[in-house]
């Protein structure tokens, strides 16, 4: 009988334990419990008033796992600049996941259980995400802000920030296409990237290099394809998946067509290494001993890897566009930071990333800040102390930034382009490896997106 | 008139099982029908759902891609179970037959350690070993294979991985079962002039086919859904996706969701259950085992 009473008892608590534990969620454990709450004087409550109207507001921003260090230095370093919010807000940045496709499933995941206000003041994401975004409704239209200060911004930003009739952020990182390059090896070999104008010439500059330094490479592009790199070469070359009605034609897409191509055509080169994959331990190490001497890729490569990977290269790297034919576009456009409308900081974060973005003394000290943002203002391109060489990278460096940014133009992506991007590059995939040739692999990209999707726009 | 004992002890059955079967209830049967709903539906998870019948299932089934993720999945739950199940039971049989009880004990913490080491860190380690110049295995056989960059190799370093992580739980309940085996039956067949293989063949494995059959099966449930290792040692930390040559079908459920095609992958997620029960099914035919307690 006792061990039946014991027994009926630990269940219950376990259950009771295991329901409440359910049960709770933030906004309750936040609650204080009032059952313990000591009942308090109204001096004390005057006191506890005065001390709720100090209260810092949080505010909250989603990264992926690699930003969130960077958005607590960024802010660290606004902070200092505008010591006034220091007292008012605290942020505080969350990990939303992996990628952005992570934190676009949690938010949607969110909407699904009705948890919006629940959401991140601010939540970052890539360009690919925000056609989805804007069809959810949740977030902030902030055209007043460029209404007010569009004049100062690059103009290329400013249509980066725009979708359909709606302004949906600020840019955390524009994702300028930029070829990276060793200069002292490109020079050895007499080889000058800015005039280099097609692909043709593109895999003629590897080969000058390849005379001089035989074991290396200008690139590298295996059979496990990157996405980032794809979607820069088809904002280069106008491809797309979908047509304006959202119908798949990327088996009939002469620019997806060509994209494609262009990998193999790299590969079958010999310019380009066909084994060494981005963010390898292998990849790391050749390009610190020569055996991989440029990247065509995007400035978030040369900003943010290049002088981690590479701490001891200081002046060896320059930065070119690609070449002509391909020049223009971006990989995968921006990274934004957007704010929920139903947070109840809404404006108080559009007022902080505004000056965070669009002032001067802002632009200034997050470039000379710890991880060197680049500006987005167009008259931080006249400051010397902006456009100067720095300990690693040569003046060149801002003037082709400044090019690239003004020949941005984005993939024009869909509510649907996390799906439609990996069935894409796990054809490219298919396609380099030899398993299928173009067409096919084209088609079975199609027949996929149509069975998966159905409508890019659905 | 009822029985006071049983009914008392009906009570105390329910008491007991009540709040697993509530919380099984909560968060696993309802979540379930709510996703076999949804698999015939079109739903970003925002928005109207809209019926579409059984065109998710259609859809799903008419894509190559499907099936060829479907076989790389046999292929990684074969090539690890076949290897598992021997070495498994070699180093079971070894350890039983000729290391003494207490030693037993460092070999089985020695052979799980693997799987106690978390599944992110033992794939960028895979990752360096398989590398193609730097690469540990490269460098021994003093060759230069891109096991991860080509798309004809990329399988090796994942059944290698998970061979590696699941082995000690073979050997683990391969011995555990051996232990049942009783010393004196193994005697009499030594008596009776059985050599080591006929031991095995006509004592040890009758004995242990219940605990090989509860292996297989478990190990099946589990392996079928394997979605981790592949995932993390072909993908990069900004790769779009795992590579059609290497992905498994799971990959198909969590693009989906990815990509905001909650329908689709419910349809995904029950086609793999089916799959699932059918080699459950036909394992618990083949080992004869209806399951529950003989009476």
């Amino acid at each position: 009988m006792k061990k039946k009473l014991i027994t009926t008892l630990l269940c219950t608590a376990i259950a009771i334990g295991l329901f409440s534990g359910c049960g709770s969620d933030s906004t309750d454990s936040n609650e204080p419990n009032k059952e313990e709450t000591p009942e308090v004087s109204s001096e004390e409550n005057n006191d506890k008033e005065t001390e709720e109207n100090t209260e810092k507001a949080i505010i909250t921003i989603m990264e992926w796992d690699s930003g969130v260090d960077n958005a607590i230095k960024d802010f660290d370093v606004f902070f200092e600049t505008f010591p006034e919010y220091k007292d008012k807000v605290e942020i505080e940045v969350v990990t939303g996941g992996s990628g952005p496709e992570d934190i676009m499933e949690t938010m949607r995941k969110m909407m699904a259980s009705g948890e919006q206000e629940n959401m991140p003041d601010i939540i970052t994401c890539n360009w690919a995400q925000v056609p989805e975004y804007y069809e959810m409704g949740i977030i902030r239209d902030v055209s007043e802000v460029y209404d007010e200060h569009g004049d100062e911004i690059i103009d290329g930003v400013v249509n980066l920030m725009k979708y359909k009739d709606q302004y949906m952020g600020f840019p955390a990182e524009v994702k300028c296409k930029i070829w990276a390059y060793r200069k002292d090896m490109f020079e050895e070999a007499g080889v000058d990237p800015n005039e280099v104008t097609t692909v043709e010439e593109l895999i003629d500059a590897g080969k000058k290099i390849q005379e001089v330094y035989p074991e290396s490479y200008i690139e590298n592009y295996t059979e496990v394809a990157n996405g980032y790199d794809l979607f820069a070469y088809f904002t280069g070359n106008d491809a797309r998946l979908a047509d304006d009605e959202g119908n798949y034609i990327c088996a009939s897409d002469p620019g997806v067509r060509e994209a494609f191509e262009f990998y193999s055509t790299m590969r079958d080169s010999g310019v380009v290494s066909t084994t060494i994959q981005d963010f390898s331990e292998e990849w790391v190490a050749a390009l610190n001993d020569g055996t991989i001497c440029s990247q065509v890729l995007a400035d978030w490569f040369a900003t943010n890897h290049l002088p981690n990977y590479c701490p001891d290269m200081g002046g060896q790297w320059g930065y070119a566009l690609w070449p002509d034919e391909i020049a223009k576009g971006s990989e995968s456009g921006a990274k934004l930071m957007m704010v929920n409308n139903s947070s109840p900081e809404a404006d108080l974060a559009v007022e902080m990333l505004t000056k965070f973005c669009y002032t001067e003394e802002s632009a200034k000290a997050l470039y000379k800040g710890p991880r060197g943002l680049i500006p987005y203002l167009k008259a931080s391109y006249k400051d010397p102390e902006i456009t100067a060489a720095t300990d690693y990278w040569g003046e060149d460096r801002m003037q082709v930034l400044q090019e690239a940014m003004e020949i941005l133009t984005v993939y024009p992506y869909t509510p649907n382009s996390t799906l439609e991007q990996s069935i894409i590059v796990q054809y490219l995939g298919e396609y380099l490896s030899g398993t299928k040739d173009l067409d096919a692999a084209l088609q079975a990209a199609e027949d996929d997106m149509k069975a998966q999707i159905g409508n890019a726009y659905d | 008139m009822g029985n006071p004992r049983k009914k008392k002890d009906t009570k105390f059955i329910f008491l007991l099982l009540g709040p697993f079967c509530l919380l099984h209830l909560i968060f696993t049967l309802i979540p379930a029908a709510f996703s076999f709903v949804l698999s015939f539906f079109k739903y970003r998870g925002y928005g109207e759902a809209t019926f579409v019948g059984f065109s998710n299932y259609l859809n799903l089934l008419k894509m190559e891609s499907t099936w060829r993720q479907m076989v790389n999945t046999m292929i990684y739950y074969v090539l690890h179970l076949i290897p598992c199940l021997i070495i498994g039971f070699a180093f079971a049989y070894i350890v039983y037959s000729m290391v003494g009880k207490r030693a037993q004990r460092i070999y089985k913490a020695v052979f799980y350690l693997p799987q106690l080491c978390a599944t992110v860190a033992a794939s960028l380690i895979f990752a360096v070993l398989f590398g193609t110049k730097v690469g540990v295995i490269n460098q021994i056989f003093n060759v230069e294979i891109p096991w991860l960059t080509n798309l004809n190799y990329i399988k090796t370093p994942i059944i290698v991985l998970i061979i590696w992580r699941t082995l000690g739980w073979y050997f683990l309940i391969l011995l555990s079962g051996m232990s049942t085996v009783s010393p004196d039956l193994i005697d009499a067949a030594r008596l009776d002039g059985a050599s080591r293989l006929q031991q095995i063949r006509y004592v040890i494995l009758p004995i242990m086919k219940n605990i090989i059959s509860f292996l297989i099966i478990t190990e099946t449930m589990s392996s079928i859904k394997i979605y981790t290792e592949p995932a993390l040692l072909t993908s990069n930390i900004t790769s779009t996706a795992i590579p059609i040559a290497a992905a498994p079908f799971v990959n198909v459920i969590v693009s989906n969701l990815e990509g905001g095609q909650f329908g689709m992958a419910s349809a995904a997620g029950w086609l793999l259950f089916i799959v699932i029960l059918i080699f459950t099914l036909l394992y618990m035919l083949l080992f004869n085992e209806r399951g529950g307690v003989k009476e």
